[in-house]
């Protein structure tokens, strides 16, 4: 067994240990010395007297990125306790870990590596026992995030959405409801910050007050102005308001601003988010659900026959969002649709039939192109199933669909003559403020697939 | 017929051009002007000499905001409870305000209960940092108000107490107006004023509003500025907690409120510089009987439970030495007299005058006496319309229904008569509904 250890210290007792147990100990001094070389090795010690960062750092960019070493288990060596994501273990549990995560890795070591998710499904693969846990931290946006994941994760997009998806293809179980986080609709970070405003100018510079609204001519006030000599006086009209309920009343007015003067119910309560610094309104904030996940048995075969969902490869050349933001997001553009006549949305749902997932990946990869080529950053896809897609170009009307219909069509007539077990099935929409006057989300998804 | 309306005409005549009329009264209605022109004189000097006081003379100390707790015993009044305790937590006064609800019978009366229970927590959520704190304390067994006053009194944290009936609503002043007097360490009790609310439901309910501007507002300022303040009303009374105490609280059984007033007037005989007094601007509204058969049965437990009092309960306590010559003959004078007699000598009196004399010259006098008390009543309206009301253009109004008050208050005075004959003779305060039985035969 062949493993590398890391320190910055001469530790002959460690070295020693360790020799003990392994049949080859190959010993660096820093980070830098172990990425010029190129052997392979069954696993990887690091002295905890590193920086955390550094460590952090060294494991995601070296070790997780690599197509050689990012299977191999890390382990921590603490004044001569060595600790496994920071639980403490022995040299014999050390020696049969690495064992099974190699024999586990060998059922697999021939499929492609070149993808985070390819190599993070592997991960869970050769560790079966293992639970994706969250865990806090005050300095991520969302305020949770996955160690695990954290390692393998090219930082390109978020892996919330790809989680998310896994789960959706059952090829991880939720173990665990562990938060619910309200969080920004655009880029669902929950950093955010709440203040209340005037409704009419904006300003914060309001107070809470009560109000009186005096009976015989009308005049609403706060209680301040109605105030003389310890009585209620209307400084309209200058009755005296004694008797609750037949002089006066108090009004649900309970706010006033002191830059305008507007009397109010409720201010305005307004979020801006911190990430992504766009302001909205509590109506607008999305949830979000934080899981502890579990690699699933038909994952495991699933990945064990490389088969975790080819149809993903458009999921990963486009704008994917997991369907419960796509739906927030057709929200929006439906919103946006009923207030302003020209903020067009269409819609394209997509069905693919295949007989078999192997033969048909050159083509997925194809079409996905295709796609992409008529996407722009603003667009979004989404998979209501295994096998159907949906995209949402917003501010495209019917001529613009039109363009995008025209290209799927020649390209579906180009394979429809070759492949036989190929077939896809397209459904179009384009939305109008009157075919969506009087519909939601739901159910212009429903209307659309049911047609497929 | 016409002969008739000639005959009173002539009559009428002659009673006017007669050189000394007043001397024709004195023959005709002796007890009139002995008993009812001395009292009224009294009453609207001793009002004069109050509000002149007050107008004029001292200002009372204005940094006096004592805690105050308001206790509101409530049965069944539902909702209107809650309209009271909104009333309540109203109030303009600068100091703290405790409020005790206590729920008499709260298993039987879930819904009363439920409903204050629900109000007092979200107030009390809502405005934690108020200085106004609801109390709700279940009684879960029946056992009457007086008892319900009494635990109020025993858990108030205030200097002063002020009793509230369950179903009236409150001027935003009343803590403040009620408080003032009390600045003054001898005053120990205070009575307050209660107007009819529901003056828009009857006719009936018009004549009672008069009745309570006048009879009670008026003439309970008068009283109680001579220092013979009759009752203080269970209804809305303000008093000292430490007084309250030491004379261990209220009593069991009916009229509870005329019974502590006798109780602290024969304190007042040992400690001459206490006071009981009536605060005109200290406002309460409450709902009055709209049919005769409701107000008679009112009126039947009220002057049955003045006629016990006195003659049952008291009658050892109605000595000089206990409550004083001066208390002694205002309760002759104004209670026993004015209230029990003179109803009974008008209506012997107006028998007989039928009887001894022809039917026009009987009705003639019946005019006069009409007159007199529509008169009496007009100039009694216009002292309170000037001096007293806080409303002033509201209750001007009710002067259309003058004209038909000297008819109200004969009835309502026949009836005190029968009341009272009734109680001496049948014992019918067993019979009021404030308390369940097994408490008022406990008292007796
Ligand atoms: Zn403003
Ligand atoms: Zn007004
Ligand atoms: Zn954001």
């Amino acid at each position: 067994m062949n493993t590398v250890y890391i320190t910055n210290k001469d530790n002959p007792f460690i070295v020693s240990l360790l020799k003990e147990f392994f049949d080859k100990i190959s010993v660096f001094n820093s980070f830098a010395d172990f990425s010029t070389q190129e052997e392979v090795f069954d696993s990887v010690i690091i002295s905890s007297n590193f920086e955390k960062t550094k460590i952090e750092d060294f494991v995601k960019k070296t070790i997780r990125t690599s197509d050689k070493l990012f299977i191999v288990p890390i382990f921590l060596e603490d004044n001569g306790t060595f600790l496994s994501h920071e639980n403490v273990v022995n040299l014999e549990n050390i020696k049969e870990h690495i064992i099974s995560v190699k024999n586990l890795y060998k059922e697999i070591e021939h499929h492609n590596y070149s993808s985070w998710e390819n190599r993070i499904l592997s991960y869970f693969y050769t560790r079966p026992d293992l639970s994706v846990c969250p865990k806090i931290d005050k300095n991520h946006d969302m305020f949770y995030y996955y160690p695990h994941v954290e390692q393998f994760y090219d930082g390109q997009e978020d892996y919330f959405y790809w989680m998310e998806e896994m789960a959706t293809q059952k090829i991880f179980s939720k173990v665990k409801l562990v938060d619910r986080l309200f969080c920004c609709p655009y880029c669902f970070s929950a950093l955010m910050k709440f203040s209340d405003h005037c409704p009419n100018c904006g300003s914060i510079n309001i107070k809470q007050e009560r109000f009186v609204h005096c009976f015989s001519c009308g005049y609403v006030s706060p209680e301040s102005k109605f105030m003389k000599d310890e009585r209620f006086v209307c400084p309209s009209c200058k009755s005296k308001l004694k008797l609750i309920g037949e002089d006066y009343d108090r009004p649900l007015e309970n706010g006033v601003c002191m830059d305008c003067g507007n009397y109010h119910i409720d201010s305005t309560l307004q979020i801006s988010c911190l990430s992504c610094s766009k302001i909205f309104t509590t109506e607008e904030l999305s949830k979000k659900s934080v899981f502890e996940y579990k690699l699933t048995e038909y994952g495991r075969n699933q990945i064990k026959f490389d088969t975790v969902s080819s149809t993903n490869i458009i999921a990963s050349e486009l704008n994917y969002i997991a369907l419960n933001y796509f739906i927030f997001t057709l929200n929006w553009s439906i919103q946006m649709q009923k207030r302003y006549i020209d903020s067009y949305f269409s819609l394209v749902a997509l069905k693919i039939i295949m007989e078999t997932e192997f033969s048909v990946y050159d083509l997925l990869v194809e079409f996905s192109k295709l796609l992409r080529s008529s996407f722009r950053t603003t667009d979004f896809c989404s998979k209501i199933d295994n096998n159907t897609f949906i995209f949402l170009f917003p501010k495209t009307g019917a001529t613009g669909l039109n363009a995008i219909k025209t290209k799927i069509d020649t390209f579906l007539g180009s394979i429809k003559l070759s492949k036989g077990q190929f077939n896809i099935k397209t459904e179009y929409f384009s939305s109008t403020q009157e075919n969506i006057a009087e519909e939601n989300s739901q159910q212009i998804l429903s209307n659309l697939t049911n047609k497929l | 017929m016409s002969n008739f309306f000639n005959e009173i005409y002539y009559f009428l005549n002659s009673f006017l051009n007669y050189e000394e009329p007043w001397k024709i009264c004195l023959i005709l209605f002796p007890y009139v002007l002995i008993m009812e022109i001395p009292l009224y004189s009294l009453i609207v000097i001793a009002y004069l000499k109050k509000f002149w006081k007050d107008v004029f003379l001292e200002k009372i100390s204005q940094n006096y905001f004592p805690n105050v707790t308001c206790i509101v015993p409530c049965y069944n009044e539902g909702n209107a409870v809650v309209l009271t305790t909104r009333s309540l937590v109203e109030q303009l006064y600068r100091g703290n305000i405790e409020i005790i609800l206590v729920v008499d019978g709260s298993d039987v009366n879930k819904s009363t209960y439920e409903g204050v229970l629900e109000y007092a927590i979200k107030y009390n959520s809502e405005f934690k940092n108020s200085s106004r704190h609801i109390k709700v304390i279940p009684k879960r067994q029946r056992s009457g108000k007086v008892s319900s006053i009494n635990i109020g009194a025993s858990l108030a944290k205030g200097e002063l107490l002020i009793i509230i009936d369950g179903d009236c609503s409150l001027d935003n002043d009343l803590v403040a107006a009620g408080v003032r007097s009390f600045a003054d360490k001898n005053v120990i009790a205070s009575s307050g004023n209660i107007r009819v609310r529901n003056t828009k439901d009857s006719l009936l309910a018009k004549f009672q509003a008069i009745e309570y501007m006048i009879g009670l507002q008026l003439s309970k300022t008068g009283l109680a500025e001579l220092g013979i303040l009759n009752s203080i009303s269970g209804a809305h009374g303000i008093f000292r907690k430490s007084f309250v105490r030491a004379i261990g609280g209220w009593r069991n059984g009916s009229a509870e409120d005329l019974d502590i007033t006798i109780r602290i007037r024969a304190y007042i005989k040992q400690y001459p510089q206490l006071k009981i007094i009536h605060t005109y601007d200290s406002t309460m509204h409450t709902d009055v009987p709209t049919t005769w058969n409701k107000l008679f049965k009112q009126r039947l437990r009220w002057d049955g439970d003045i006629s016990y009092l006195y003659f049952k309960r008291y009658r050892k306590l109605l000595r000089p030495k206990n409550i004083g010559w001066k208390n002694l003959f205002a309760i002759i004078w104004y209670d026993f007299i004015f209230c029990l007699c003179v109803p009974f000598l008008t209506t012997v009196y107006t028998a007989w005058l039928f009887f001894k004399f022809s039917p026009s010259f009987a009705a003639t006098l019946l005019i006069v006496v009409y007159l007199y008390y529509f008169l009496s009543g007009n100039l009694f309206f216009l002292l309170y319309i000037i001096f007293v009301s806080e409303r002033k253009g509201k209750d001007f109004k009710f002067i259309i229904y003058l004209p038909l008050m000297p008819f109200y208050q004969y009835t309502m005075r026949i009836w005190t008569a029968l009341a009272t004959i009734f109680e001496l003779t049948l014992s019918t305060h067993k019979d009021t509904t404030m308390a369940p039985w097994w408490v008022i035969k406990k008292t007796h």
